[in-house]
């Protein structure tokens, strides 16, 4: 009886203790994390571009084509400034029909839908590092790819070479680690060149005979062995730097790449790009001359492309503010 | 007894804590929306948008510019004085902007527009440090808001900047045009303050800062300013004689901007010049200009004379103020003898340095009803081997020469022409810095200027005297 009565004090106390004065709803209408008015008012404020962008990015890939910009998107060591608004929406329709198709091309629109980085960051300016050292594109765990240096995109003269220094390299690389970072390659890759990777110190050159130091070549890195000097950074770098290349560039331009390399070098190349080529084909059933074909052909397209949006964007929305 | 103990507690630590009253009425998402709407409101509110005081740089380091912005519900149109990038001064560039919730409601320019991004852009400011730039800001915090004034801190340099409502008659491009026309007038970078007459302190100017040293000593006090339509404007007031003077108005005339604020009109800040220095508006005027001329006998075919004397009147007139004049015979038809008169307006130049008139050689405006030859103005210098005579060449008109207009007595006021002119020897090539007294109006070939037909009218020894003032 004892022992009930306690239990029956206790359950008492504690409906009384979890009990609460508050007579308060929760309030669902001012949610900060659906807040009607803020998204009614983002939906207003969409402009044209915005709407491309939802139906060529957001929809189909879940991709969030950021060109305006975000300072907690950018690192803050950089003094950067925002895109030109035209030459984003002319980057916009370039890497969709360069990069995006090329791929849907290729191996059908649900890879891209897996694996695409889920942010594209626009950014006007360069980023300068210490070392003044401009940087082109970064990608951050294959979650969020920057593009630096939009504002100098000419409107009047695309200059297709200029696209793919600056973003196709950078965007064919950066998607090439996010795959193997998936699924790794065949670890005899890295023993090819085991003893030619030297770290950070990958743009510097020494001169074995005079101990001079100078900025490393494209040739002196083929002539190791690399298809690019950044390719001697490190294994990883150098797996899909063979990718990147391989894809912008045209077979004349790899053929030449391979002779001024000398026998030596181009062995090296040719049997590490072996091993590129069958991990695409063999894990991602992706041709890489198919891919390459495409994108080649894709860049040439772009002095076709439309680049602007249709006329009425321009004109201010007429959208009137939700309530 | 462990279960009383529980039941104990818990009626004791139950707690009615929410009955308290909420502070807001409203939750706290909610009014974040609401503050980034009204200040949304209040931007797009100016149909001829605002005045914005943009300062530049770390603790207002290089001063200010005006920023000329219009917010509409999308866009932001905006204008300056600078060319930013190519940019042209006056012109209207647009780009987007959003207003936002993050720490604080915040103003930011997000998408490129060289007026409001140049300034922050790396690469430009120093090509040893390329991630450097001039200090530019273009994301603010919104610090306060009424109808006519708008408060922002800038978010990497912390520089308070006010938005101040346009009156609808403002014309943009006129505002920012006066304002360059202030800025290039006001060419000196040392100053008077001057209160009622007297000198109180000095201010030296860079960029658009002014250090201010007070006569009687103490510390110096760096004043960031930006110029108006008008004049210019101080960041802070200064504050003399319990007066507190922030707006000023030019007076290119006398150089000068006097205060225009109400009860510190005795304030004024007035350019400093060298001693002997004039203002440019002390030349103009009437005057006489006597010369000698070669005199060319054409029985002989020989130059008899050098010295044979012309007189004739002229003013001189303000062109581009601060820069230079025009000097004009007043009655050329009533010259004495056709060979006198001055035929084209000879241009003068007004010395921003030491404040006193030059002339130099210069190509001359080409009129077909006069000339049937392009004409240049070029210095006269004594000849090489005979006397006077000299030989012009097509160098003369691009030579490094000029004439300067010693001021020999202030009443009348009088000015002698005397200068040099470096001179190359068409044979050896060598140099001779000569001395010059004229100056001579040449006849070319064509507007090539290459090859020299010879003088047309010749003035050496060159004098004006005032005649239109006491």
């Amino acid at each position: 009886m004892k022992k009930i009565y306690t239990a029956l004090l206790f359950s008492v106390a504690l409906g009384l203790g979890l009990s609460s004065c508050n007579e308060d709803k929760v309030d669902f209408d001012h949610s900060i994390f659906e807040n009607k008015e803020a998204q009614a008012n983002a939906e207003a404020a969409k402009n044209d571009f915005d709407r491309w962008l939802d139906a060529n990015y957001l929809a189909p890939y879940n991709v969030s084509f950021k060109y305006r910009f975000e300072d907690f998107e950018s690192d803050i060591t950089y003094n950067l400034v925002p895109a030109d608004f035209d030459k984003s929406v002319a980057l916009a329709k370039i890497v969709k029909h360069v990069w995006i198709d090329a791929y849907n091309e290729v191996a059908g629109p649900d890879f891209l839908r897996t694996y695409i980085p889920r942010t594209i960051h626009l950014v006007g300016s360069p980023a300068y590092d210490g070392a003044g050292t401009m940087v082109l594109g970064t990608a951050e765990g294959g979650m969020k790819i920057t593009l630096y240096n939009v504002n100098d995109l000419s409107l009047d003269h695309i200059d297709i070479n200029m696209l793919n220094t600056y973003y196709f390299k950078t965007m064919h690389h950066e998607f090439a680690h996010i795959l193997h970072q998936r699924r790794n390659f065949d670890q005899a890759f890295t023993r090819i060149t085991e003893n030619g990777y030297v770290g950070s110190n990958w743009y510097i050159y020494t001169d074995p005979e005079t101990g001079e130091v100078y900025g490393r070549s494209d040739k002196q890195a083929w002539q190791a062995g690399f298809v690019t000097p950044y390719a001697m950074s490190e294994a990883h770098e150098d797996f899909v730097e063979n990718i990147a290349n391989y894809v912008t560039h045209t077979q004349s331009y790899w053929d030449n790449m391979l002779e001024q390399a000398g026998a030596e070098g181009a062995a090296l190349i040719q049997q590490k790009f072996t091993i590129v080529y069958n991990y695409m084909k063999e894990t991602w059933g992706i041709d890489l001359d198919k891919l390459r074909e495409a994108v080649l052909r894709r860049q040439t397209e772009v002095e076709r492309l439309d680049l602007t949006l249709p006329e009425d964007a321009s004109n201010e929305t007429t959208n009137s503010n939700a309530e | 007894m462990l279960g009383l103990m529980f039941a104990i507690a818990g009626i004791g630590l139950q707690s009615c804590l929410f009955e308290e009253d909420d502070n807001f009425e409203q939750s706290a998402a909610t009014r974040l929306t609401e503050d980034v709407n009204n200040y949304m409101e209040l931007l797009q509110s100016a149909p001829n948008g605002w005045l914005m005081e943009y300062y530049i740089g770390p603790d207002y380091a290089l001063g200010g510019i005006p920023v000329l912005c219009r917010f509409t519900k999308d866009k932001v149109e905006m204008a300056t004085t600078l060319p930013f990038g190519g940019s042209v001064p006056g012109q209207k560039y647009s780009s987007l902007y959003t207003v936002k919730s993050e720490k604080s409601t915040s103003l930011s320019f997000d998408t490129y527009n060289p007026i409001i991004h140049y300034l922050a852009s790396p690469g430009i400011a120093d090509e040893y440090n390329p991630n450097a730039t001039y200090g530019g800001d273009y994301e603010f915090v919104l610090r306060s808001g009424d109808k006519d004034k708008i408060v922002l801190e800038g978010k990497k340099y912390a520089n308070t900047m006010v938005l101040t409502r346009l009156g609808d008659d403002v014309n943009w491009a006129e505002y920012i045009k006066k304002a360059n026309v202030v800025s290039e007038q006001a060419f000196r970078d040392v100053y008077n303050l001057v209160v009622d007459g007297k000198v109180v302190g000095q201010f030296k100017r860079f960029n658009w800062v002014l250090t201010y040293t007070p006569s009687t000593g103490g510390e110096s006090v760096e004043m960031p300013f930006f110029y108006t339509d008008e004049g210019l404007k101080l960041r802070i007031p200064i504050q003399v004689d319990g007066m507190e003077a922030v707006n000023f108005r030019w007076n290119v005339r006398t150089m000068t901007f006097n205060c225009s604020d109400a009860g510190a009109e005795k304030v004024s800040i007035v350019s400093s010049f060298p001693e002997d220095a004039h203002l440019y508006y002390d030349f103009e005027g009437t005057y006489k200009l006597t010369a000698t001329k070669p005199y060319f006998n054409w029985d002989t075919y020989e130059t008899e004379r050098w010295d044979d004397p012309v007189s004739l009147t002229v003013r001189i007139e303000a062109d581009s103020i601060n820069y230079s004049y025009n000097m004009v015979e007043v009655n050329p038809a009533e010259s004495p003898d056709d060979a006198n008169f001055l035929h084209k307006p000879i241009p003068v130049f007004y010395g921003q340095e030491d404040g006193q008139l030059y002339i130099m050689p210069t190509p001359l405006a080409y009129d077909y009803d006069w000339d049937y030859y392009p004409m240049a103005l070029c210095l006269v210098y004594p000849g090489t081997w005979d006397g006077e005579y000299v030989e012009f060449s097509a160098a003369d008109i691009r030579a490094e020469a000029f004439l300067k207009g010693n001021i020999t007595s202030e009443s009348p006021f009088t000015l002698t022409f005397k200068g040099m002119a470096k001179v190359v020897d068409e044979y050896t090539g060598e140099e001779h810095i000569v001395p010059s007294y004229g100056f001579a109006l040449m006849s070319y070939e064509d507007d090539s200027y290459e090859s020299t037909m010879g003088h047309r009218r010749w003035f050496n020894h060159v004098k004006l005297e005032r005649i239109d003032k006491e």
